[in-house]
């Protein structure tokens, strides 16, 4: 199965040569397509300090079908919904099989600095994020410290 | 009927037969393949196109701008892709800059990377191969086959509607060439040319898909009219692809079906489904379509709509059917007050409730014509051609009864003057004569007369036609004031 070969290979890459603020692997060693990573808080964000939780599902067509990721640890974003999805164009129609895990998590780091509110998966809090942008450092601080820490 | 005009009456039917089938002896022998019977839509306003033709439409298309541009046939898809098939936009942009155009739309690359070195290295399965096994895009990006493949079939399968097949790297803006993607073998090449040719359908105004299940017509409107009956036999509106609604518009119907879900709460308007004899006060609930009313009890005849006496309602005494105008309004005064609104508005909605009523009655009736037509030649000894008009009355029984119902829509909505007035005259004819049209379909086999039955249905279908082409231009003024 190509979509093993592949898994297996990036799983390589990513214990060799691991993404910034970020590492990976397979929850269970006889089972590629289920994987935990963790995420640290960026530090220019108001989730510094704090170590996320994602799992990532593969499907069997990986990777001509994007992986499924979802966070297991709450956080306060106008991209990331109460349970744990992530509107993330990449996971999406803009995944590209030449895309990897590493580049996915780079990826969702880049999202906790830089949310996209025009494209919100949690609407209130994107409305917070715009309209009172210290409500929103200060909550999500309060997430961070109360979840992820 | 006694024996005589029983017999008299076959000998016309066996007439009439011989006449038709005469007549279709000398038909033309190859007619034109898309025409349907139907009773109360105009299909001359629409042509049934296949997708082969579309598909000839598009390679005409292609070709135009081939020769226009001097670029290959695959640089002006993927342009006319991107800019939605937009003759005047592909048109302007190719003549403020080609490069640019040619750019946005995903036939050059921003800036094309290095061409690869053999044995290369798949970016999707990391495994190496020779130049033999790599699919290289002008964009210097290259990718086994069998990855490629895989990721043509991601893209192409069932329910995928985007024509635009990216390259698989990632943020790479160039768009794969169609006779790429057609050089792979099928069913890639089909299921590509089934996604151009939905995507050119999708964004030309004047064609839609048939919305009938499997049905793989494409229709072409060439008018102002949106009730299409399909050769499938699917009808539906144009516009909004719901039922046909003529003679309303899409948003004047969503608008009033909005308004009666958010009312029918506070109106007493459950009255349409049970009223009591006028005479009697016997309770009655209508469950036949026609508004001529006997009642069971008393024998009083009575018109559903008015409640007034069905003696009134006569040609006789003038107003043939006049119980379409709203009473106790006064139409004039620009402002309604509050009471006078909410009869203006419970005056069209039973009418509308009522022909919906009737509408649907009238669909139950078509669902049994077989057998009525079986019974009917039986009884008169006949053969199935003379039998079509039972079929014909009640498919022309249905249509009117639907445009009836969506008359009072626009009835509704329809500010006073001169428009109103004359709308409202064909209404009442068609209306009237619709009334009798269902009378005559309602009549027990042995009751049926045949020839009043053609000449209802030809009257009918003319007044139909008059009101619904009537309204279909742009010129009619919207109450504000509801």
């Amino acid at each position: 199965m190509a979509a093993i070969r592949r898994i297996q290979k990036e799983l390589k890459d990513i214990l060799q040569d691991p993404p910034v603020n970020c590492s990976a692997g397979p929850i269970k060693d006889n089972d590629l397509f289920h994987w935990q990573a963790t995420i640290m808080g960026p530090s220019d964000s108001p989730f510094q300090g704090g170590i996320f939780k994602l799992s990532i599902t593969f499907p069997n067509d990986y990777p001509f079908k994007p992986p499924h990721c979802k966070f297991e640890t709450k956080v306060f974003h106008p991209n990331i919904n109460a349970n744990g999805s992530i509107c993330l164009d990449i996971l999406k129609d803009q995944w590209s099989p030449a895309l990897t895990i590493s580049k996915v998590l780079l990826s969702i780091c880049s999202l906790l600095t830089d949310p996209n509110p025009d494209d919100p998966l949690a609407p209130e809090v994107a409305h917070i994020y715009k309209s009172d942008r210290r409500r929103y450092n200060q909550t999500a601080l309060e997430w961070t410290q109360k979840y992820a820490m | 009927m006694d024996r005589d005009s029983e017999s008299e009456y076959e000998e016309e039917v066996e007439e009439e037969f011989e006449e038709e089938s005469g007549e279709e002896m000398m038909v033309d022998p190859s007619p034109p393949p898309f025409v349907v019977k139907d009773s109360g839509l105009d299909n001359e306003h629409f042509t049934f196109i296949n997708v082969a033709d579309i598909k000839t439409e598009i390679d005409n298309l292609l070709s135009e701008y081939e020769q226009m541009f001097q670029i290959p046939s695959d640089d002006v898809l993927r342009i006319l892709l991107q800019f939605q098939w937009k003759r005047d936009t592909v048109q302007n942009k190719w003549f403020d800059s080609p490069e640019r155009i040619l750019f946005e739309s995903g036939c050059t690359p921003a800036n094309p990377s290095t061409p690869p070195t053999y044995p290369y290295e798949c970016p999707i399965c990391y495994c190496s191969y020779e130049q033999n096994d790599i699919v290289l895009l002008n964009c210097g990006h290259g990718f086994c086959k069998y990855c490629f493949t895989a990721h043509l079939k991601q893209l192409l399968k069932k329910g995928q509607t985007n024509p635009q097949i990216r390259c698989p790297q990632e943020q790479c803006t160039i768009k794969l060439p169609s006779s790429l993607i057609k050089s792979f073998n099928e069913p890639y090449a089909s299921q590509y040319n089934t996604i151009v040719v939905t995507d050119y359908i999708g964004q030309r105004k004047n064609l839609r898909w048939c919305p009938g299940a499997n049905c793989p017509w494409v229709i072409r409107r060439d008018g102002l009219l949106r009730n299409v009956a399909c050769l499938c036999g699917t009808k539906f509106c144009f516009e909004c692809g719901g039922p046909p609604h003529m003679p309303v518009s899409c948003e004047l119907r969503r608008k009033w079906l909005e308004r009666i879900q958010a009312d029918t709460e506070n109106l007493d308007w459950i009255t349409a489904n049970t009223k009591q004899c006028p005479k009697c006060r016997n309770p009655i609930e209508k469950n036949e379509g026609c508004n001529h009313m006997t009642c069971r009890a008393c024998r009083h005849e009575f018109c559903w709509i008015c409640l007034g006496d069905w003696k009134t309602h006569g040609s006789s005494t003038g107003g043939y059917y006049s119980c379409n105008r709203p009473k106790n309004v006064d139409l004039e005064k620009k402002q309604m007050s509050a009471k006078a609104r909410i009869e203006y508005f419970t005056h069209y909605l039973d009418r509308y409730v009522s022909h919906q009523k009737s509408h649907e009655y009238a669909e139950k009736q078509k669902k049994n014509i077989l057998e009525k037509q079986e019974n009917y030649m039986r009884h008169f000894n006949c053969g199935r051609k003379v039998v079509e008009f039972l079929a014909d009355s009640v498919d022309l029984l249905v249509d009117c009864r639907n445009a009836l119902m969506n008359s009072y829509i626009l009835g509704f909505y329809l500010a006073p003057g001169v428009k109103k007035d004359l709308f409202e005259m064909q209404q009442q004819q068609l209306e009237a004569s619709t009334e009798r049209l269902s009378e005559l379909t309602e009549k027990k086999v042995p009751d049926t007369n045949r020839q009043e039955t053609l000449d209802f249905i030809g009257i009918t279908s003319k007044f139909l036609h008059s009101m619904l082409e009537g309204m279909v231009d742009s010129l009619l003024v919207v109450r504000t004031d509801l």
